[in-house]
């Protein structure tokens, strides 16, 4: 009986450790999803969301609207970048990492420019440029 | 109908207080984690108990506090799941991996029901004896909520 329980749980074990091994790979959280190369963005704000769990930003550019990830809350509004800072319809410009993904329009930035100001929400990913 | 709904829950003054809360919204998150480990941590003994381990331990009254510390976990994670789930309502309506955790849930709360209703489960409560279907109910419910805790930290990755 319980050699039998043992075996059927084992599959399972198996399925989780590879599942977990695979989580890396995918994630949205962290830079494993970006280009390890600098990338920058120009565009005109279409959207705008301050909040919890991450800033957000949609970017109307050339090709079409991207996605960009912010910081956390706490950080991007600690690092300056709040309701005041930008408006729908302004021109930003993003600094940071694309998805790796070429089909994917989405970024994460590091540093973001809007209405002659420097927001750095992730100082020390700012890339050299 | 449901994008109405969805627009309303998002402009809930609780809702618009955690979105833009420091503090409230990772000790909701903490308090959603703490949930999902008392689920887990209880169901998961309890499973494991139907399966035959632990055997030494008399199978009524083990099952009886497992199960109530569980279904506690279960309606404390669904409170703060709402809660969570209201800051962001359309985004996380989109989202197939929060789509596939909430149906994997409904599953593992209906296995569970459908254990608590069987005369199996009565029969494990009065004398401690767990019968075939009972186990099957308890491989089920292990397969659900490890599935259901996968797609759920799935969320944040897509």
């Amino acid at each position: 009986m319980r050699r039998k329980t043992v075996s059927g749980l084992l599959p399972c074990l198996v399925l989780l450790a590879v599942v977990f091994a695979a989580l890396p790979a995918l994630a949205h959280h962290g830079w494993a999803w970006t280009e390890d190369e600098p990338f920058e963005l120009t565009g005109e704000i279409e959207e705008i969301y301050i909040g919890n769990p991450h800033v957000t930003l949609e970017v109307r550019a050339e090709g079409g609207t991207w996605h960009v990830d912010l910081a956390p809350l706490a950080r991007t509004v600690r690092a300056g970048f709040d309701e005041e800072a930008a408006s729908i319809g302004d021109t930003v410009t993003c600094i940071g990492f694309r998805s790796r993904d070429p089909g994917e329009r989405s970024m994460k930035a590091a540093r973001v420019l809007v209405n002659g100001a420097t927001y750095d929400v992730y100082p020390r990913r700012v890339p050299n440029i | 109908m449901l994008m109405e709904w969805l627009q309303a829950l998002q402009e809930w003054q609780v809702a618009t207080f955690f979105r833009r809360s420091f503090y409230a919204y990772p000790l909701l998150n903490a308090t959603h984690i703490f949930s999902l480990a008392l689920l887990i941590g209880a169901i998961l003994p309890a499973d494991l108990r139907m399966l035959g381990l632990f055997s030494g331990i008399p199978a009524a009254p083990f099952l009886k506090l497992m199960t109530r510390l569980a279904a506690a976990g279960l309606v404390l994670a669904i409170l703060t799941g709402f809660l969570l789930f209201s800051v962001q309502p359309l985004e996380y309506a989109g989202n197939p991996a929060f789509l596939t955790k909430v149906s994997l849930v409904a599953l593992g709360a209906a296995n569970a029901a459908v254990i608590r209703l069987s005369p199996g489960w009565r029969a494990a409560a009065a004398s401690g004896v767990v019968s075939p279907s009972l186990r099957f109910g308890a491989v089920l419910s292990l397969m659900l909520w490890l599935a259901a805790l996968i797609a759920g930290r799935w969320i944040a990755f897509l």
